[in-house]
């Protein structure tokens, strides 16, 4: 087996095209990810991720690593409110894992937890996943997702968001050397490409620009529950800059000084 | 010329062979031979040549040292200027030795440079020692507990868990709570004056409640939990037995709200854990 | 009083002898650059990850079901957990780049010449030590990457012939890497290794200390030496040795927090993305790169099409290195005084092995593929034609000293 395993990773090395093309990067079909910048320091914004998680997810993905007490704490939600709006399970203490009975079902293709997806998978690849799904009368579900193509799961924010469809448009044909081509008159020659999301303007409660901040809170929420430790890792990081900068510069001062005894 | 000074007269590098060696001659010749050190080389790399280059110039400060500085001859000027010295006999009087004002910097960025290297130690240090702390995993598990009493019976002592330690709750009869001040006389402490008691004159059964107690079950003498004997009849470790708390490790013996009798190991009372009520549901752990 | 207690001490046991000969009074040359520095700062990353190590094996699980779990406890649970697993992690790739520069440092000037192949090859063991504890602490979170790193690696034994398949069931004591590879990784990374690495430094440093540290020139500075026997370039370790460390502690220190601070997952070369999933023995994930310190030995592996060559090329590239002092043939030691032969062989090792490197922690392509081909043959060429360039070429005079 570890034989096979061997030769199968040595001949998918060689002979596979590259992983890292556009067509093939970690948002597939989508093209490169959309940028997700996340911003820790913003509580109004996890608040409202927290909420949106609680709401839409929760009921199929367990935080299993994280515990109430520190979401409420750090995103500065008070307790009673925390445990009495956001909570479900009412017996749930400070201290309790975000996991519930039904996560821990054992059951094929079981949600995942969501804990440390953004680690995983990046910030910018869940930021664009979420906003990645279009009908698909072709599925289980009756959606799917350009970045999960085939994903087992259904589009759970379709109200909000409303429809979106595949369409086609027209896009600048690239020259070899990476420019646009033109034609005689310099205007850019272009081709129809498709497999491009359109949305449906209206079907949905919130506008595309209302629903992309709904869902920067979101991916916000779970960037910071990967790792809620990091808001706090930046913040001191700076201190042990400048510790550094100044034990340099005096160290650098004293070295020079025991230096003329010998130079 | 002293001989600790013979000693460091030796010979370092191409650029700076007396090395070391301005700042062993006295003050007096140092400030006369000028603030900068010895930077010249002997221009030489046999050995013996430069010890006798090196002994000329020893000679001159000694000689320099026993005359009258407006004496400088031609002499002294030319063998200095081998060595890269001026000496400037104008401005002796006036000029600090360098020396010391050298010195001072030193120390001034010895004593910065160590105090601030000591003061990231201390932050370093900080993570290593706060980790180990209770973990949210073990203050999960030493959270409150919670145990509805109303169907415990009068006489009955249950015991249950918090942070893994006996916590004994006992529903006393009328009769026993007024039996109390029968003991007393008996007592180390009955007023628990010697303890930090949490609930103190409130309750005779030392609790937020007036039927039940709630004690830790931690002997206070080594750690062993002392079990409950309510009887009230002689037992072998006390013929006038009034019902109470008798340890089994040591002998150590208290009443029936954990109060530590005279003349045993145990030193104080058991201590009452945070706790309050809510109907007939006890919370132990957390103040109400 | 404290005199009377260390004198009592030292005439049953030479500490305070011992510190003046090492330590404080310990001749080192006056003239060097920042290229001697990275013995010390290893030193320093050495303690480090020993302090860091000790930290994390407390709340640390070596079981299946609480491996993963447990680094999590540690990044979330336990106070400032995070801080000193990072450390740990940022600590365990500054170690290398640290060492990979030291060596080049000794590959620069000669520090394996005469007479000291020994240190060299003390040293050349810690590497190999080192790579050792690496690969078994990086098993230890038991994520996607540790365990489908393992399983490649494990499988090289597998290709050894004859004995290869039971060698490695032996290894990992199962059918899987499982609970108790894990538990036997971390026996290892903890205890053994830590243990031989420590033995190990220790020689490396009193085999430095008998025949002295080198210098850029290659000039042997106890040629000349004054009455009380100390050589007239050098300066004694303290303080001078010591103040000149200080401020490259305070550069690396620098560069430490803003990768630990910034950056921990270094872009995915320090912390690979795929190790934040639970191992999950039925999925491998998609890309699989080795840390980028195994990265260049990686390239020569895949270089070669049939396993066994891959893994006997491998361990040849590390092998080689052991064998230098007695492939050099120059009568000089630095590279400042080699001929022009020797100066571009240096550089085009360094151009194989970066690029080497670089392969190793992207997807194969087919001109990927021709390149690490090339440079594996460059890398190799620059020790097996050592001989041969380092003979027959024109070197500079040295100056007799410092």
């Amino acid at each position: 087996m570890i034989k096979t395993f061997l030769v199968i990773s040595f001949v998918s090395l060689f002979f596979s095209p590259s992983l890292n093309s556009a067509e093939g990067g970690p948002c597939k079909d989508y093209g490169p990810c959309d940028q997700f910048k996340p911003d820790l320091n913003n509580m109004a914004s996890l608040q409202r991720g927290v909420g949106t998680f609680m709401k839409y997810c929760y009921s199929c993905h367990s935080l299993k690593y994280s515990r109430w007490g520190r979401v409420a704490n750090d995103l500065q939600i008070p307790e009673d409110i925390f445990f009495e709006y956001l909570v479900p399970d009412k017996d749930a203490g400070p201290y309790d894992l975000m996991v519930a009975p039904i996560h821990e079902l054992a059951i094929d293709n079981a949600p995942p937890d969501l804990t440390l997806v953004a680690r995983k998978r990046t910030s910018s690849w869940v930021y664009t996943y979420l906003r990645a799904f279009y009908d698909d009368t072709s599925t289980a579900y009756g959606s799917n997702n350009l970045v999960y193509p085939g994903v087992n799961m259904p589009n759970i924010l379709a109200q909000i968001q409303g429809s979106q469809k595949l369409g086609c448009k027209d896009v600048p044909v690239l020259a070899k050397n990476g420019g646009e081509k033109r034609d005689e008159f310099g205007k850019t020659i272009t081709k129809e490409k498709c497999g491009y999301l359109k949305h449906q303007d209206g079907s949905g409660l919130l506008n595309v620009e209302e629903f992309d901040e709904f869902i920067y809170d979101l991916t916000n929420f779970l960037t910071y529950v990967g790792e809620p430790s990091r808001a706090e890792r930046e913040r001191m990081g700076v201190y042990a800059i400048i510790f550094f900068i100044i034990f340099t510069f005096l160290s650098a001062l004293l070295y020079r000084e025991y230096q003329k005894d010998y130079h | 010329m002293s001989e600790t000074a013979e000693k460091y007269l030796t010979l370092r590098g191409a650029n700076s062979d007396i090395y070391f060696f301005q700042k062993r001659v006295s003050e007096r010749v140092a400030s006369i031979i000028g603030t900068n050190f010895v930077k010249t080389s002997l221009k030489t790399k046999v050995l013996d040549e430069a010890i006798s280059s090196r002994d000329m110039l020893i000679n001159a400060l000694n000689e320099l040292e026993n005359t009258d500085i407006s004496d400088i001859g031609e002499h002294f000027l030319n063998v200095f200027e081998d060595f890269g010295i001026s000496a400037k006999p104008s401005d002796i009087d006036d000029e600090i030795p360098s020396d010391s004002a050298d010195q001072g910097r030193r120390k001034v960025l010895i004593g910065l440079t160590a105090g601030f290297a000591a003061a990231g130690v201390g932050f370093a240090a900080t993570p290593f020692i706060t980790a180990w702390n209770p973990s949210a995993r073990a203050k999960a598990i030493g959270s409150a507990v919670k145990v509805d009493v109303s169907k415990m019976m009068i006489g009955q002592q249950i015991q249950v868990s918090w942070r893994k330690q006996p916590i004994l709750i006992i529903r006393h009869s009328q009769s026993a709570l007024s039996g109390l001040s029968a003991v007393t006389s008996k007592l180390a402490d009955p007023n628990s004056d010697n303890i930090d008691e949490p609930y103190k004159n409130i309750n005779s059964t030392r609790s937020l409640s007036s039927e039940y107690s709630v004690l830790s079950g931690v002997c206070t003498h080594l750690g062993c939990s002392p079990k409950y004997y309510p009887e009230v009849e002689p037992k072998p470790w006390d013929s006038t037995w009034a019902g109470g708390f008798f340890c089994p490790c040591h002998g150590s013996m208290f009443d029936l709200v954990g109060r530590v009798y005279k003349g045993v190991p145990a030193p104080t009372n058991l201590t009452v854990p945070p706790h309050f009520f809510e109907g007939s549901v006890l919370t132990i752990g957390e103040e109400g | 009083m404290v005199t009377k207690v260390l004198n009592w001490i030292n005439y049953r046991l030479p500490i305070v002898n011992t510190f003046e000969r090492h330590l404080s009074k310990h001749p080192v040359p006056k003239k060097v650059n920042f290229w001697y520095l990275f013995g010390a700062l290893a030193s320093i990353v050495l303690i480090l990850q020993i302090v860091t190590g000790i930290w994390l094996m407390m709340p640390y699980s070596n079981t299946e079901e609480g491996a993963f779990a447990s680094i999590e406890y540690i990044m979330r649970d336990v106070d400032y957990g995070w801080i000193i697993r990072y450390m740990h992690t940022t600590g365990a790739s500054m170690f290398f780049a640290i060492v990979y520069l030291h060596m080049f440092r000794g590959l620069l000037y000669g520090s394996y010449k005469k007479p000291k192949e020994l240190v060299w090859i003390f040293g050349m063991t810690i590497y190999l030590v080192m790579m050792a504890e690496g690969f078994l602490g990086y098993v230890l979170p038991y994520g996607q990457m540790s365990y489908w790193g393992a399983q490649v690696i494990i499988s090289l034994f597998g290709a050894i012939p004859y004995i290869g398949e039971s060698l490695e069931v032996w290894v990992r004591g199962d059918y899987y890497i499982s609970g108790i590879t894990i538990s036997r990784f971390f026996a290892l990374h903890v205890v053994a290794l830590p243990l031989i690495l420590i033995a190990l430094v220790f020689l490396h440093l009193v085999a430095l200390h008998e025949v002295g540290a080198g210098n850029p020139e290659g000039v042997d500075i106890e040629e000349f030496i004054d009455e009380d026997g100390v050589p007239l370039d050098s300066v004694p370790f303290f303080p001078y040795k010591v103040l000149s460390a200080m401020p490259a502690i305070g550069v690396f220190g620098l560069v430490f927090c803003i990768i630990m601070f910034f950056f921990p997952e270094g872009g995915g070369y320090f912390l690979e993305l795929a190790n934040f999933e639970e191992a999950n023995p039925l999925v491998t994930p998609e890309h699989i790169a080795p840390v980028w310190y195994y990265a260049p030995y990686y390239t020569m592996l895949r270089a070669i099409p049939d396993p066994l060559g891959g893994l006997i090329v491998m361990a040849a590239a590390v092998a080689i290195l052991f064998v230098v002092p007695w492939l050099d043939r120059s009568n000089v030691a630095s590279i400042r005084y080699k001929g022009i032969l020797s100066k571009i062989a240096i550089v085009l090792f360094v151009v194989s092995f970066i690029t080497l490197g670089y392969l190793g922690t992207v997807t194969v392509t087919e001109t990927g593929k021709i390149m690490s081909v090339i440079c594996t043959v460059m890398y190799f060429s620059f020790f097996l034609l050592m001989p041969i360039y380092t003979s027959i070429e024109k070197t500079y005079e040295v100056p007799e000293r410092l």
